[in-house]
């Protein structure tokens, strides 16, 4: 097996129903402005536990809505 | 309204979309009705970036009101962000692999080996990425894994962009026999890998 190569725009992918391209674009979907962590454990070369968290970054007094208590 | 990001554009925005605030950063927002899902924002932070807007986009699975994309506005220092990636979008590199065919798991030994086999395809599918990222030689987001696929970023100026996908693609066909997947190179997107919050939050502090 060599290379097979694809090659498409933004809009390419996302007007598509190709199962590899909306996979991408799920993997496009968490990025931007959060702080994702990821953790593997790993024990020799096995991956046995993933531990993976969104964080959004802001005071809280000002990222809650006014009305809510704080 | 719903946020898609911050830009310092001041002036016009597509049809549908608005901006909030009035500094010389803004919240770029979107109605609610059209921007329920994440693949509606996404869409919607896309035609924001093709219309030349300079956009630090939140990510498209997190939904941020209007009033919580302007406090946030407040609360951080976002212009020297914002201007590092005016000019600027990503690529987003993805490479598929095939799965090593494994036995059946019917004890702890099978399980370990089955592990150990998507380990191995899982580090092949990242070395690949490596070595395509080295060739483009411009900034690199950390890999990220989706079911079937490993990915990454690369940032690269909107005018070079075209050029940086044919040179990609010219120096992977010489390789045919020296690296093998499945690779797509997509793009160009806003710059999703690279808007960094953790600099926000310090400068914030």
């Amino acid at each position: 097996m060599g290379v097979e190569l694809h090659l498409a725009t933004a809009d390419e992918v996302l007007c598509s129903g190709d199962d590899r391209l909306v996979d991408l674009v799920d993997g496009l979907l968490h990025h931007g402005v959060v702080v994702r962590g990821e953790l593997w454990l790993t024990v020799a070369d096995v991956d046995l536990v993933f531990l993976g968290v969104d964080l959004l970054l802001a005071a809280p007094h000002k990222i809650r809505p006014a009305d809510q208590p704080t | 309204m719903i946020g898609l990001g911050w830009t310092s554009e001041t002036a016009t925005v597509p049809d549908g979309l608005r901006l909030h605030g009035d500094g010389p950063i803004r919240a770029l927002c979107a109605p609610t009705a059209v921007s329920k899902t994440a693949r509606d924002r996404l869409g919607m932070q896309v035609r924001s970036f093709d219309a030349g807007i300079d956009l630090l986009p939140i990510a498209p699975s997190h939904q941020i009101s209007s009033q919580q994309a302007i406090s946030m506005m407040r609360t951080a220092d976002m212009a020297p962000i914002i201007t590092q990636l005016k000019t600027k979008g990503q690529l987003t590199l993805s490479v598929q692999q095939p799965q090593i065919a494994t036995d059946p798991i019917s004890d702890g030994r099978s399980w370990l080996a089955a592990r150990k086999n998507r380990h191995d395809v899982r580090a092949n599918q990242a070395d690949l990425l490596h070595h395509i990222a080295a060739l483009a030689g411009r900034p690199v987001s950390p890999l990220r894994r989706t079911n079937h696929c490993v990915q990454c970023d690369i940032l690269v100026e909107r005018s070079e962009a075209d050029k940086l996908k044919d040179q990609l693609a010219h120096h992977l066909h010489g390789s045919s026999g020296l690296v093998e997947g499945v690779i797509s190179i997509t793009g160009l997107w806003p710059p999703f890998g690279f808007a960094d919050l953790q600099r926000l939050g310090a400068s914030a502090a």
